[in-house]
C-alpha cells in the first residue's frame, strides 16, 4: 500500500495543512467506523473521499465537522482545532437527508448558510441577504429564489444545496456525495463549479463513489475503508491493488488514464 | 339573520369560549407547524395523553391543574427520548409505550378518588364553555410565551426542522432545538387541554396547520394561514354548537377537518380536483 | 424453573379457593350487599345487628358509571342478599351483578313495579318512596332470614315513623318558600320525584346524564331560562363539579347552592340526613324559612 509522509521535512516552513487528522478513532456504541485514520490535504486541493457504502465517509466527513466525537486523535483545520474552525467550514450533506416537502424558498434556504455565524437571537441583515444572493448568481440559480424547493429539477436542488455551501463563506468546502445521481452534464457543471472555488483558493473535500470521475479530476485522493487504504495523487495510488483493499467485494470496472481495471471477487 | 350572528354572544360564557378558542387556535397553529413539517403529530397525540397522567396526579394532590398537565407531558417527552436513545428502539415505539402508561396512571389515580371526576373527564373532551375569567388569563399568558419564544428563536426551529444535519454542521445545537420545541408543545397542550380535551387536541394542532400546508409555500405564510383555518373553525363550531345543540369541540375539530377536505380536492398545487400544472425545466416533479 | 413457576402458580389458585370457603363460616350476621351507600343506609336501620353490610359504590362515586373493584365484587358474590335500584340507575353495574351474585342470593330491585316519572331512577327523593323502598328491605330481609322477622318488622316500624316525620319537615320546608319561588335549576336530571313530591317545579338541568359535554345550545338555554323564570338559585351536586352551572348561575346573577340525590359525603351520611339537609337548603336558597 502506497502512502504519503504526514509531517513535512523540518526546516520547510510550509503553512499548516486545511485538513489533518491523526489517529483518528471514530464509532457508534462499540461499533468503530473509523479505525486509525490518518492523512492531511493542502490548501487549495481538490480532493475525492473514496470508499464503498459503509466505508465511514459520512462519520469521516462528521468528525471533520465536529458533529461527531471522535474516540481517539485530532483533527486540525489550518492547524486550529475544530472548536475554533466551524466558521472556516462550509457543509453540503447527501441530497436525499434533504426535505424537498418543506415549505421554503430557495432563497429561504441558502440564506440558512448564514446562521452559523449569527448568534441565538440575532435576525440576517442586509450583508447576509447580499451574500445569499451573490452565491445564488454563482450557482445560476437567481431567477428562482422565490420558487418553493419542491418546484425545482434535481440538478437545481443541487445547486440550492451548494449556494447554501457557498453562503457559509467558508474556506474548506465538505461535500457528501454530491455526484450521486447526476448524468454526465451534471457531473461536468459540478466539477467546473469545483474547479471555480479551487481557483480562489478554496479547499474541497468530496465524498464520492465516482472513480472514474476522482481519477480524471481531482488533485488528491483518500481511499477509505475503515481505515486509510492509500492517499494521494489518484495517478500514483489508484492501483488494482489498493482499489481492491478499498472496495473489497464490489464489482468495478474503471478507467484511469487510458487503463482499464477490472476488480472482482 | 341577524339574529342568528349576534344572538350567541349575548351570553358572557359563549364570549368567553370564543376568545379562549381565537388564542388556542392561534397557538397552535405556530406550534402546529412545526409538527406538521417535523412529523410530530404522534408524539403530539402522545404528550396529550401523557398530560392526563399528570392532571390526574395534581388533582390527587391538590394542586394545579394546569400545572400537572404540563409536568406530565414534560416528563414524559424527556422518558421518550431518553429511552429511545439508550434502548435503540424506534422513536415511534416508545412514544406508544409512554403516553398509554401516562394514561393509564391517570386513569389508575382517577380510579382512587373518592369524589366525583367529572373534573377529570372534561379534560379529556374539553369543557370550553367552562372557561373563566382566570382560564383567559392563562391561556393568554402561556400563549404570549410560547409565540414570544418562536418569534425569538424562528431561525433555530426553521434549520432545525428543515435540515438538522446541515444545522448540526452549522453549530446549531439541535438536541437543544427539539427539547425547546417539545416544551413548546407541552405548554401549547397545556392550554388546549381546557377548549378542547386531550382526544381532540391533537386536531387543533395538525388539522389547521397541514390544510394551510396545501394552499401555501413558506412556514410562516403556513402559521397565518393555519391560525385564520384555526379561527374559522372555532367560530363555526361555536355557531353550530349553539344553532345546532352540538358538542362544540367536536363541531370545532370536525369543520376544520371539512376545511382540510375543502383544501385536499381544491388546492391549486396539490389538490386532487385541481388540474396539474407543469412543473419548471420539465423535470417530473422530486418527492 | 418454569415447572416451578407452574407449582407456585397452582398452589396459589387452590390456597385463594380454600381461603374463600373459609371466609364464608365467618359471624352469624346476614350478609348484604347494596349498590349505594345510601341503600346500605335504609338496610343497616331496618337490619340492626344481625346483618353486615357492604356498599358497592363508595360514598361520592357516580353509580352510573362506576365500576367496582375486585374487592368489592368479591363482597357481592358472598353476600344473601342484594338490594340495588334498577331502572338503569346502576347502569355499568348490572351486567356484574348479574354475573357475580351467588345464584342462591336475592337480588331485589327497589324500584320494580312503582309508578315512575319517565323511567327516571331516582325514586328515594319522595320520602313517600323511601318509606316503600324500607317496606320492601324488611319484607326481602324476612325472606332471606326467618329467624329475624320479628326484628325487623320491629326496626322497619320505628324507622317508618321517624319517615313519616321527615315527610312532614319536608313538607312544610317547601311550603315556606313563597309559591313563585318553588323553582328547580340542577345538575343533572335526578329530582322529579322531589319536585312531584313536594310542590316544586322543574325548570331545567345541565346535562341529561352526568358525564356528557353540554352544547353551547344547552348552556344558553339554561341561562336564559335561569333568567327569565327569576329563579332564586340553582343546585349543584355535592360531589360533582358544576362549572357549567357555577357560570351559568354567575352569569345570571344568581346563588349556587347544594342538593344531594344519591351520594353521601363526610357531612351526611344517612337518608334521613341527606332528605333534612336537602329541605333546608332548599328553604333557605329559594327563599323560605328553614325548618
Amino acid at each position: 500500500m502506497a502512502s504519503e509522509s504526514i509531517d513535512p521535512p523540518p526546516g520547510w516552513g510550509v503553512a499548516p495543512p486545511a485538513i489533518e487528522l491523526r489517529d483518528v478513532w471514530a464509532g457508534y456504541n462499540s461499533h468503530a467506523a473509523l479505525e486509525g485514520v490518518t492523512f492531511s490535504i493542502e490548501r487549495g486541493c481538490l480532493a475525492g473521499l473514496v470508499g464503498p457504502n459503509g466505508s465511514g465517509k459520512s462519520t469521516l466527513l462528521k468528525v471533520i465537522l465536529g458533529m461527531h466525537r471522535p474516540w481517539r486523535g485530532d483533527v486540525h483545520i489550518f492547524g486550529q482545532p475544530i472548536q475554533r474552525s466551524r466558521l472556516t467550514l462550509g457543509y453540503m450533506p447527501q441530497l436525499e437527508l434533504v426535505d424537498w416537502s418543506f415549505p421554503v424558498t430557495v432563497f429561504e434556504v441558502v440564506m440558512m448558510g448564514r446562521y452559523g455565524r449569527l448568534g441565538p437571537l440575532r435576525r440576517p441583515g442586509r450583508r447576509d441577504r447580499e451574500i445569499a444572493q451573490q452565491c445564488l448568481e454563482q450557482v445560476g440559480l437567481a431567477d428562482l429564489a422565490r420558487r418553493q424547493i419542491g418546484e425545482l429539477s434535481g440538478g437545481q436542488q443541487r445547486r440550492v444545496l451548494i449556494a447554501r455551501t457557498l453562503a457559509q463563506e467558508p474556506s474548506v468546502l465538505l461535500l457528501d456525495e454530491p455526484f450521486t445521481g447526476v448524468d454526465a452534464t451534471g457531473e461536468h457543471d459540478l466539477l467546473h463549479l469545483f474547479n471555480e472555488l479551487r481557483a480562489q483558493g478554496k479547499t474541497l473535500l468530496v465524498s464520492t463513489h465516482d472513480l472514474s470521475c476522482v481519477a480524471g479530476s481531482f488533485d488528491h485522493a483518500v481511499c477509505l475503508n475503515r481505515k486509510v487504504i492509500a492517499f494521494g495523487e489518484p495517478r500514483t495510488i489508484l492501483t488494482e491493488e489498493v482499489l481492491n483493499a478499498t472496495f473489497e467485494r464490489h464489482l468495478l470496472l474503471l478507467n484511469v488514464e487510458g487503463k482499464v481495471i477490472a476488480i472482482h471477487e | 339573520m341577524s339574529d342568528l350572528l349576534f344572538d350567541p354572544w349575548a351570553s358572557p360564557f359563549m364570549v368567553r369560549a370564543l376568545l379562549a378558542l381565537l388564542m388556542v387556535s392561534l397557538v397552535c397553529a405556530v406550534v402546529g407547524s412545526f409538527v406538521v413539517v417535523r412529523g410530530m403529530a404522534f408524539i403530539g397525540e402522545g404528550l396529550a395523553h401523557a398530560s392526563f397522567g399528570g392532571v390526574a396526579v395534581a388533582f390527587a394532590l391538590g394542586g394545579s391543574i394546569y400545572l400537572g398537565a404540563a409536568v406530565g407531558a414534560v416528563l414524559t417527552a424527556l422518558a421518550i427520548g431518553f429511552v429511545s436513545r439508550r434502548a435503540g428502539l424506534k422513536f415511534d415505539t416508545v412514544i406508544g409505550i409512554m403516553f398509554v402508561g401516562a394514561f393509564a396512571l391517570g386513569i389508575l389515580v382517577m380510579s382512587r378518588q373518592q369524589g366525583y371526576v367529572v373534573d377529570l373527564t372534561s379534560f379529556v373532551f374539553g369543557n370550553v364553555l367552562g372557561v373563566d375569567r382566570g382560564d383567559l388569563v392563562l391561556i393568554a399568558a402561556i400563549g404570549t410565551v410560547v409565540l414570544v419564544l418562536v418569534a425569538a428563536f424562528y431561525k433555530e426551529l426553521l434549520f432545525t426542522s428543515y435540515d438538522p444535519t446541515m444545522a448540526a454542521a452549522s453549530g446549531l445545537p439541535v438536541a437543544i432545538v427539539q427539547y425547546g420545541l417539545l416544551g413548546l408543545l407541552a405548554l401549547t397542550i397545556v392550554i388546549a387541554v381546557k377548549a378542547v380535551g386531550i382526544v381532540l387536541l391533537v386536531a387543533m394542532l395538525v388539522t389547521p396547520a397541514a390544510t394551510a400546508q396545501l394552499l401555501v409555500q413558506r412556514l410562516h405564510l403556513m402559521m397565518a394561514v393555519g391560525a385564520v383555518v384555526g379561527v374559522l373553525s372555532s367560530l363555526i363550531g361555536l355557531y353550530l354548537s349553539y344553532h345546532a345543540d352540538l358538542s362544540t369541540s367536536a363541531a370545532v375539530v370536525l369543520t376544520a377537518t371539512c376545511f382540510f377536505l375543502l383544501a385536499f380536492l381544491f388546492s391549486p398545487r396539490h389538490g386532487l380536483l385541481w388540474p396539474r400544472r407543469p412543473l419548471l425545466g420539465g423535470a417530473p416533479e422530486v418527492g | 424453573m418454569v415447572a416451578t413457576l407452574t407449582a407456585v402458580l397452582v398452589a396459589g389458585a387452590l390456597g385463594a379457593a380454600c381461603g374463600q370457603d373459609n371466609k364464608k363460616q365467618d359471624s352469624g350476621q346476614v350478609k348484604v350487599t347494596a349498590t349505594l351507600g345510601l341503600f346500605g343506609d335504609l338496610v343497616r336501620q331496618v337490619g340492626g345487628d344481625r346483618v353486615e353490610v357492604s356498599a358497592l359504590v363508595p360514598d361520592g362515586s357516580d353509580p352510573h358509571t362506576y365500576e367496582p373493584p375486585p374487592s368489592g365484587i368479591a363482597k357481592l358474590s358472598q353476600a344473601k342478599l342484594v338490594v340495588m335500584n334498577g331502572l338503569n340507575l346502576e347502569h355499568a353495574m348490572e351486567d356484574i351483578i348479574s354475573a357475580n351474585a351467588s345464584s342462591s342470593a336475592t337480588v331485589l330491585e327497589l324500584a320494580a313495579g312503582l309508578p315512575t316519572i319517565q323511567g327516571n331512577p331516582h325514586l328515594w327523593l319522595d320520602v313517600q318512596n323511601g318509606m316503600t323502598y324500607v317496606e320492601r328491605i324488611r319484607d326481602a330481609l324476612a325472606s332471606v332470614d326467618p329467624a329475624g322477622a320479628d326484628v325487623y318488622r320491629a326496626n322497619a316500624d320505628r324507622y317508618l315513623a321517624e319517615l313519616r316525620t321527615l315527610d312532614q319537615e319536608v313538607t312544610a320546608a317547601v311550603e315556606s318558600i313563597p309559591p313563585e319561588q318553588r323553582k328547580l335549576v340542577t345538575f343533572h336530571d335526578a329530582y322529579p320525584y322531589l319536585a312531584q313530591g313536594y310542590g316544586l317545579e322543574i325548570v331545567g338541568f345541565v346535562v341529561e346524564s352526568a358525564g356528557q359535554e353540554p352544547s353551547a345550545q344547552q348552556v344558553a338555554g339554561l341561562a336564559q331560562a335561569i333568567r327569565d323564570q327569576h329563579v332564586p338559585a340553582v343546585f349543584k351536586e355535592p360531589q360533582f363539579g358544576a362549572r357549567i352551572l357555577e357560570l351559568a348561575a354567575d352569569d345570571a346573577g344568581v346563588e349556587v347552592c347544594s342538593l344531594y340525590s344519591d351520594a353521601f359525603t363526610g357531612e351526611v351520611k344517612s337518608y334521613v340526613d341527606l332528605m333534612r339537609f336537602n329541605a333546608n337548603e332548599l328553604a333557605r336558597c329559594l327563599g323560605g324559612t328553614s325548618g
